[in-house]
Formats: C-alpha cells, sequence, structure tokens
C-alpha cells in the first residue's frame, strides 16, 4: 500500500498519457490499482517497485488496446518498453514532486495557470481551451506547451540535486 | 521538436489523434532519447496536475462529477483488496468442529472456562453447570436435558460422558445408539427417552419413559424397558425402584420456562433502550422498535423527523433477538439503510446487535459513509471473519482489523459488536459480546465524519451503476452511534442487558 501510494501519480502518469481521456482511463486506473494490490505477493520486495507496477499498468493499457480493438491511440510495442523503462528509471519521490509543484504552480504567470486550470481542473479539451481562452487551436497548442514547458522547467530546478 | 511532442501527448490525450501521429509519436519515442525523456516529463506532470487539480477540499460534496481522482483511486485500492481476498488461498470447503449445538438455556451458571452462548455450536469438550439448565441438540439427533448441578462432556455427535449430574435424553431412531458413559457404566440408547443421574458419590439412577436403554457395568449388560428404573450404587449393584417421569426436566417444560426468560430479558432490554436513547453521548440510536411492519424508515432517537432517520432500502423486517423484537433482514445485494449526519468527531464508538448468517461476500458492510476520503469510517466483516474499522485520513489510511471472530461455528447467532475509536487515547478498541477483543494504536491522527451512511452495505458511487456485493448477510436489530469513546465497562453492561438468552 505504501509503496503504491508513494508511485501512484508515475503509473497513472504512464496510463494518463497512453490513454485518451474519458471514463476508460479511469477505469484503467483502477483497474490497474486492484491487479496491484491482486498481484502484490508475486513482487518481489527487494527489487524496484516502480518497474514492476509500470509494466502492470502497461500491461493493463494492452489489454484496453486489445478489447477496445482502439488501435489508432497505439504506440509500438518497443515503444511502450522504453518508456516504462525510462519512467521507472526515475528516482525523483513523489512527496518531494508535489511540493515542487505547488510552488511551480504558485510562481506560474497567470495566464498560463489559466490554462492549465482550464485543462487539468476542467477537464478541457485543446479545442475548448482555445474557445475558453480566445485562441486559435493552433495558438491553444503552443500555449499549453508553453505552460507545460514553464512548469518542467520550475520543477527541474526545484527538485535539482542540492535544492531539496 | 518538444513542441511537437507537446501537441502529439495532448491529441492523443484528447482522443483526436490520426494515426499518421501515431505513427509520428512512435517514431520521435523510438529514435530521440531525449524525446523519449520529454515523453516522461510530461506523463508525470499530467498525473500530478490531476491529482492536484483535480482533487477535492477535505470535505468533499460526492455529487461533484470531477472528484474522481483521490476517490476512485482509493475505491480501486479498497476494490482492489477486496479481489485479494477473493483470491487468497482459503479453503475451498470451511469446517469447524462441533458435535451439538447448544439450543436453550436457563439461568445457567457455567463452572469454569467460557460460556458457550445459545444457538452455538458446542465442540469437543466438558459443559460444567453449576445451576441452570441448558439443551443441547446433538449432530446425531438426540437431545439431552442437562439440570445443573451437572458435568458432561461431549466426546462424539452422539455420545456423551457424564460426571454428575441429571440429565434427559430423547433419542430418535436416526440416533440410535446414542451413548452416555461415566466412569463405570455405558449407557447405549435403543431408541428411547430416558432419564439419568448420578450423583457425586457415584451412586446413579435409571429411568427409562420410552423404549429400551442397554446398561452395561463392570462387564456385565443388561435391557431396561420401559417404565422401567434402577439404582446403582458406586460398587456396582443395582436394585429396582419406582420410575419417576417428574423427577426429570421435560423439553416442553424447558421450553414453557425460557420463552419467559425470554420475555423477561426482553423487557429488560426495552427499559435500558429507552435509557439508552436519552443518553447525551448518542449520535444516532436505533432500537429497530415502535415501526409498523409496512415502514420504510427507520426512525432514530429524536422524537422529530430528522436526516438520521433511517431510510430502508431493500431490507425487509423480521424476528431479532426475541419473540417479538423487530429486525431487518439483509440478505439481497440492495439491500440497505442510509441516514445522514453532518457532525465530525474525535471520538466514536459504534454498537450494534447483529446476526451474521453467512461470510461469504468479499466484506459485509455494518456501517459505511459514502465513498472513502478523508474522515471516512468503514465498519465491516471481511471474507476471513475479522471485524474491521477503516479509516481515512488525508491520503493515508489504516485497518483496525481483529483477528478473526467469525468462524463457521459464530454464524447464525446474536452477537454484540462494538468498536471505539478513541482520539485522546489513541488507539481503536474492539469488543464481542462484552469482551475486550483487542487494542491498536492509532497509526495516524483525524478526525472522523459521517456525512451520507450506510447501515448493511455501501453503495459508492463509482462509474455508472455496477457495484460490488458488499452487504451484510444476515439481521440487524440495534445499532448505536456515540459521539465518545465508551468505556469497557460500559459495553459489558450493554452486552449484558441485550444478551437474547443467558
Amino acid at each position: 500500500m505504501r509503496l503504491f501510494l508513494q508511485n501512484q501519480r508515475r503509473i497513472y502518469g504512464l496510463i494518463l498519457a497512453l490513454v485518451p481521456n474519458g471514463p476508460d482511463a479511469d477505469d484503467i486506473l483502477q483497474e490497474t490499482s486492484a491487479v496491484l494490490w491482486q498481484k502484490f505477493d508475486e513482487f518481489d520486495p527487494g527489487s524496484n517497485y516502480a518497474a514492476w507496477a509500470l509494466r502492470i499498468a502497461r500491461y493493463q493499457v494492452m489489454a484496453y488496446y486489445t478489447t477496445k480493438r482502439r488501435t489508432k491511440a497505439r504506440l509500438s510495442d518497443e515503444t511502450l518498453d522504453a518508456v516504462v523503462e525510462r519512467l521507472a528509471s526515475r528516482t525523483e519521490r513523489e512527496d518531494a514532486r508535489s511540493v515542487a509543484l505547488d510552488g511551480c504552480l504558485a510562481d506560474l504567470p497567470e495566464e498560463d495557470r489559466r490554462l492549465i486550470e482550464l485543462r487539468y481542473r476542467g477537464g478541457a479539451s485543446v479545442p475548448d481551451v482555445a474557445r475558453s481562452s480566445g485562441r486559435t487551436v493552433e495558438a491553444a497548442y503552443k500555449a499549453l506547451h508553453r505552460a507545460h514547458e514553464r512548469l518542467l522547467q520550475c520543477m527541474r530546478g526545484k527538485l535539482a540535486p542540492g535544492n531539496a | 521538436m518538444t513542441e511537437e511532442l507537446s501537441r502529439l501527448m495532448d491529441a492523443l490525450r484528447d482522443g483526436t489523434i490520426e494515426d499518421a501521429q501515431v505513427a509520428r509519436l512512435d517514431q520521435l519515442l523510438a529514435e530521440h532519447p531525449e524525446a523519449l525523456d520529454a515523453f516522461v516529463d510530461r506523463a508525470w506532470l499530467q498525473s500530478d496536475l490531476r491529482h492536484r487539480l483535480g482533487t477535492l477540499p477535505a470535505a468533499p460534496s460526492l455529487s461533484r462529477r470531477r472528484l474522481w481522482m483521490p476517490f476512485a483511486a482509493a475505491a480501486a485500492v479498497l476494490l482492489a483488496g477486496l479481489l485479494t481476498w477473493a483470491s487468497r488461498s482459503e479453503p475451498v470447503h470451511p469446517s469447524y468442529e462441533g458435535c451439538a449445538v447448544l439450543t436453550r438455556a436457563l439461568e445457567p451458571k457455567w463452572d469454569a472456562g467460557s460460556a458457550p452462548a445459545v444457538g452455538s455450536v458446542l465442540p469437543k469438550g466438558r459443559l460444567s453447570l453449576s445451576s441452570g439448565s441448558i439443551q443441547v441438540e446433538f449432530f446425531s439427533g438426540a437431545r439431552v436435558i442437562l439440570e445443573g448441578p451437572a458435568d458432561l462432556e461431549l466426546v462424539s455427535a452422539n455420545e456423551g460422558v457424564c460426571r454428575h449430574g441429571k440429565l434427559r435424553a430423547f433419542v430418535p431412531p436416526q440416533a440410535q445408539g446414542f451413548t452416555v458413559r461415566t466412569s463405570s457404566l455405558k449407557l447405549i440408547d435403543r431408541g428411547t427417552e430416558f432419564g439419568f443421574r448420578l450423583e457425586r458419590g457415584g451412586d446413579a439412577e435409571l429411568h427409562v419413559f420410552q423404549g429400551r436403554v442397554e446398561l452395561q457395568s463392570a462387564g456385565v449388560s443388561q435391557e431396561l424397558g420401559v417404565g422401567k428404573a434402577l439404582r446403582i450404587d458406586a460398587a456396582g449393584s443395582a436394585r429396582a425402584i419406582p420410575s419417576d417421569p417428574e423427577a426429570f426436566l421435560t423439553l416442553s417444560e424447558l421450553n414453557l420456562r425460557s420463552a419467559e426468560d425470554a420475555k423477561d430479558r426482553y423487557a429488560r432490554w426495552g427499559t435500558a433502550s429507552d435509557r439508552l436513547r436519552r443518553d447525551p453521548r448518542v449520535v444516532l440510536y436505533y432500537s429497530f422498535e415502535d415501526a409498523p411492519s409496512w415502514s420504510r424508515e427507520l426512525r432514530c432517537q429524536r422524537p422529530e423527523r430528522s436526516p438520521l432517520d433511517g431510510a430502508i432500502i431493500g431490507a425487509r423486517w423480521a424476528e431479532g433477538r426475541w419473540a417479538g423484537k423487530k429486525a431487518l433482514e439483509f440478505k439481497c445485494p440492495g439491500d440497505r439503510v442510509r441516514f445522514q449526519d453532518a457532525g465530525e468527531y474525535e471520538s466514536l464508538t459504534l454498537m450494534t446487535w447483529v446476526r451474521v448468517d453467512a461470510i461469504d461476500r468479499p466484506f459485509h458492510g455494518l456501517m459505511l459513509t459514502d465513498g472513502w476520503v478523508s474522515g471516512s469510517v468503514h465498519w465491516q466483516i471481511t471474507k476471513k471473519g475479522l471485524l474491521k474499522l477503516g479509516i481515512h485520513g488525508d491520503n493515508q489510511m489504516f485497518d483496525y482489523d481483529t483477528p478473526v471472530l467469525f468462524s463457521p461455528s459464530q454464524l447464525g447467532r446474536w452477537v454484540h459488536l462494538c468498536t471505539v475509536y478513541d482520539r485522546q487515547a489513541r488507539e481503536v478498541v474492539h469488543y464481542m459480546d462484552g469482551r475486550l477483543v483487542n487494542r491498536i494504536p492509532l497509526r495516524f491522527d483525524t478526525v472522523l465524519r459521517l456525512g451520507n451512511v450506510e447501515l448493511g452495505n455501501w453503495g459508492v458511487p463509482l462509474h455508472g451503476t455496477i457495484y460490488e456485493v458488499r452487504g451484510l448477510n444476515g439481521r440487524m436489530d440495534e445499532f448505536a452511534v456515540f459521539g465518545k469513546p465508551l468505556r469497557e465497562e460500559e459495553i459489558r453492561e450493554l452486552y449484558q442487558v441485550g444478551a437474547p438468552a443467558p
């Protein structure tokens, strides 16, 4: 349970990046939690929990692709493996990320923050964000990218060794 | 390139991505290690943001649609826990040890050891009564009324050893061969009803009221017929005496007397129940009385209507601990009672009289708050037969479990359950039938909030209308929530005044 909570966002991150937003994504998140819990006996306590859990999350996503035949959003198995491996190799702690994110959201320029809120609190699609912020869709993509980049840059700074 | 990646990820997320874009994303990730890093960065950030911005304030309103994150995630963990229970290797055929069932008891005083409750399965071992009478139904079908002072050891489903005392045995044909032994005698039933008395000095009397009994003494066997009686002294010499059916309590006498005893107990409980509903510490009290059988409302302690009045969904009125006492029966997966309470509590005491008929579901809800968020309280019985108090604090959760309380032989009888969450003493204490089961130190500090609550089920509104089967299989006929920790002796008293039988 503790291990799960410490890695929950990373695991969900994988799923949310691979499955379109919506009830299906929510279902996969839940199913994955359930499977992780159910199979916990099979986890070797000496090994990397994140790697183990991410592999299971990946299977859940693949199972979803298969059952829904939603091949449209499907990345190749090799790419999935590479993503899982890269994500598992990251060593940041989620509680530290959480603190960093709070600080970075507070520092974010007002307009960027509004876009992020629209996208994540309101669950708006990019065209919706465009409408709500009086932009073209093209401009909305760019603006969202900049907002995310600012957040990531800020978080990298806060999470860099020496700043922890 | 990161802008392109960002755009592809957004399109995937919105479900508007096209096949060519998927192929491009795949290519970027395969060929550019820095794209992989950016993908991972962005993926993790998206999840962080969704957690942060999708999160609710501490006391969420459950009707909001987008509160899913902490709620659904935790629910999923619970659901997962439930799957674990189901999948852990448990014996496919549950077993229990027993020879007989204790079906009646009239003012019994037990000598030593634990006093079995009426309705419980009796394993091998001694029943030692200093006074009072009990009715024991052997699995073979033989019925024995034992009058104290008496000592009868159950050795099998059709055999007992008498050390002293008076018993009357009714043996139907299917239990023929029912045997009572003493240190020097062996009585083998041949289809009958008989009385047997063994004095402490070793003198014994056997009275045959119906059928025949074979008596073996010092290697000699004889049969005794209807209306015959023998007195056998400690040395083994026997002489005929007049048969005296009046000297042994009959089934109907015991039945009549225990029915009166039950009526007295019910009345005594009624007085105590009236007192309890006025206890200032009571947040909620259901006596399950005063309701017509068509009522779909479970009235709380307050004279005026209140959100604490339970709405009965599915559950049916049934008989409670005593003849005439009302209870609600929870059988179908949808059965439940819902109420609402706005309080916040430092400490809580949960108390109920419940008859668990089966442990056949991953969880058997006693009282669960809707959802699983900070301050939530989940009081339930697990598939393993543990009593569990699950508490949710900010981002933390812990199950305060008892050892196994509901073994198969504990099912089908009324039990008193009480659990105290004590924030001052920093502990959770569980009780069963007035006895302390275990104490567990608090893992973290949190106030408790009830909000919308269910008795006998957990109807957590996840997506759609698919629910886990988490209902109670059994009956409930008293329920209380106190806003304070009750003391051990108070809980013992609550049990004693509510015990359905001695």
